[in-house]
């Protein structure tokens, strides 16, 4: 076992440490602060003593699914003998509504990102990378291409990294823009310059996915995790949890709060902290009315959970889900119906069409919501929403887009059954 | 038989034509991407924005010359472009104004901002102004929200040598307000007259 960075006290906010959001740390500067040690640590192990460090460290996927992330690199068939290309990709195509940590974490430390992937492709061995970056995120783009530059200049990127044998290229693709890129095999068809559909499964992208070889892809903030677990072990990064969940994780709060914003807190922090101390509850004047705990696609949660931690298993046994761990919060003020349509049309926007039900689908829920909105609403277009739900959930569709933009309908219709009657009965939102 | 024979004429007339449509420098460019993948397909989106940074939006003649000068189906090229929401496929002006539609900019007031916006500009969403100088079209969340409500503006100039491609420079408003709207178009009108 490879000795860890006993001499250094380990940080207590690892992912998020370096950021500097005015001018980010320099390839120099990051090294002066044991940046890349992580990398050189893990260049020093065996792929697979670094997957098992990985895959005890419990870290999970921080895209939304929450999927096991040691156990997705186990997926990748053994290099061996294999001499083709095998890829690594940074989803860093944040679009979905009311995240917006990625951007933070691209645009105040990009050299971390670049650490991690450093790490994962030693792991896979992966040959080339690509950080598959939203369009509009061009400071952050632009930010990680001038890291990359200066990589490439001292011998972290490329052929041969740092006399190890490791060859690693690493390409930013700025995408053109559509939320579908987010769901990874439809990234992947973006990556090969075709429409942005998702593939059917199996096979799985870890044996089959870029041009037919084998890909890992993972979200932006998994990879921030990983230089440090490497310096300070498995154990470390289980204990920085307060609960089950191992490690820590950027929360955000938008919405009519005092103090809207991003904080690095360990896994297990309750929602109530992150809303009323961290984010130092509703602005004047407004109530907390719900809030969606993990982006636009997590099912809507009340007042009376926010003494729920944030867990993946947890916020699941309340009836939402983790997803990306920023809150959006609907105050007194907003109608809950407009902030629905508002969901239900972007996802109905932003589907791809290849499947009937989202396709068809999500456009039918757009139409009712916005009949009821304003105020030509029936009482039937009730029913017609909650059969569109069971049309477009799990084991209907080919991806988790619209199964996720029913969830915030479904529990809108349980938690405001009250303001929908309201918009029926009366013709009018009465909340304008 | 002489239909036939004016038919193929004309598209072998249409294929001489769209070998002009391309300039030496999108040539070039288009080039260089090529070398990065293993099938020319692959380099479909960012050749598509190659064309865009050049033009400002992609017809279906760059389309169809691009597909001829790229090998590649001219049918999966025009499926890609109309795919992708930031490949444009009508023209837009050099100033694009994106208001953030996403549901924190919503919370926080994007409709009174879009009001604003369309009522001074006289635009729906999406519309371009008489004299092509400007384009109201709102995008999907920006990742912003803990600023909302956001705008983005992007701005497009010509390159200072002929034939290259346009510098685009960008700035996202944040905490945006009916006030602060007014402020922002009176300085961009200012700026391009």
């Amino acid at each position: 076992m490879t000795e860890l960075l006993s001499n250094y006290t380990p940080p207590i906010r690892p992912l998020s440490q370096h950021i500097n959001l005015a001018t980010p740390l320099s390839l120099q500067q990051y090294r002066d602060v044991q940046g890349y040690r992580g990398f050189e640590l893990a260049l020093q192990q065996s792929s697979e003593q670094v997957l098992n460090v990985i895959k005890d460290s419990n870290l999970r996927g921080r895209g939304g699914a929450g999927f096991p992330t040691g156990m997705k690199w186990s997926f990748v068939p053994p290099a061996n003998a294999d001499t083709g290309a095998r890829y690594l990709v940074a989803n860093a195509d944040e679009m979905e509504p009311g995240a917006f940590k990625d951007r933070w974490l691209m645009e105040g430390a990009p050299h971390q990102l670049i650490e991690g992937m450093l790490i994962a492709a030693h792991t896979i061995a992966a040959t080339v990378g690509y950080i598959f970056i939203r369009n509009e995120y061009t400071l952050a783009a632009a930010r990680l291409q001038s890291a990359i530059d200066e990589c490439i200049a001292s011998g972290l990127l490329g052929d041969n990294i740092l006399g190890s044998g490791l060859c690693f290229h690493l390409h930013i693709h700025t995408s053109a823009g559509r939320y579908i890129c987010g769901e990874e095999t439809a990234l992947i068809n973006a990556l090969e310059g075709k429409r942005a559909i998702p593939r059917a499964k199996p096979p799985f992208p870890q044996v089959a996915g870029l041009w037919g070889r084998p890909t890992i892809v993972n979200n932006v903030e998994t990879f921030y995790n990983l230089p440090n677990i490497l310096c300070f072990g498995a154990a470390w990064y289980q204990s920085l949890g307060l609960l089950e969940d191992a490690g820590s994780k950027i929360f955000g709060v938008s919405g009519r709060v005092k103090n809207p914003g991003l904080w690095e807190l360990p896994m297990g922090t309750s929602i109530r902290e992150i809303i009323q101390q961290h984010a130092q509850g509703m602005a004047d004047g407004y109530q907390l009315r719900a809030y969606l705990p993990g982006g636009g696609s997590t099912d809507f949660l009340l007042p009376e959970h926010l003494d729920t931690a944030m867990e993946y298993n947890t916020i699941s046994a309340v009836g939402s889900r983790m997803g990306t761990g920023t809150i959006i919060v609907l105050d007194d003020r907003n109608c809950p119906v407009d902030m629905i349509l508002n969901l239900v049309s972007f996802f109905s926007q932003e589907s791809c069409g290849w499947c009937t039900p989202c396709r068809e689908g999500l456009p039918s829920a757009s139409y009712l919501l916005r009949q009821i909105e304003e105020g030509n609403g029936k009482l039937s277009d009730l029913q017609y929403l909650t059969d569109i739900i069971e049309l477009i959930s799990f084991g209907n569709t080919f991806c988790a887009l619209a199964p996720g933009a029913a969830e915030p309908l479904q529990s809108g219709l349980k938690f405001f059954a009250e303001d929908f009657a309201q918009h029926i009965k009366q013709q009018c939102c009465p909340y304008h | 038989m002489s239909l036939e024979l004016g038919a193929t004429n004309s598209i072998q007339t249409d294929r001489q034509q769209l070998l002009t449509v391309l300039s030496d420098h999108e040539k070039c460019a288009i080039d260089r991407l090529l070398q990065h993948y293993p099938k020319a397909s692959g380099a479909n989106i960012d050749a598509l924005k190659i064309v865009q940074q050049y033009r400002g939006w992609v017809s279906d003649t760059v389309i169809a010359a691009l597909a001829q000068y790229m090998q590649v189906p001219l049918a999966e090229l025009d499926s890609v472009a109309t795919f992708y929401n930031l490949i444009f496929r009508r023209p837009v002006g050099p100033i694009l104004i994106h208001p953030c539609n996403g549901i924190s900019c919503q919370l926080l007031g994007f409709k009174n901002i879009q009001r604003q916006l369309a009522s001074q500009l006289q635009l729906v969403d999406g519309g371009t102004t008489t004299d092509g100088q400007l384009t109201l079209l709102s995008l999907p969340c920006l990742g912003a929200c803990d600023k909302a409500p956001v705008v983005l503006v992007r701005i497009s100039q010509p390159a200072d040598s002929a034939g290259d491609a346009m510098l685009t420079s960008e700035q996202l408003l944040e905490n945006q307000s009916c006030t602060k709207i007014e402020k922002m178009l009176s300085e961009l009108r200012e700026t391009t007259l």
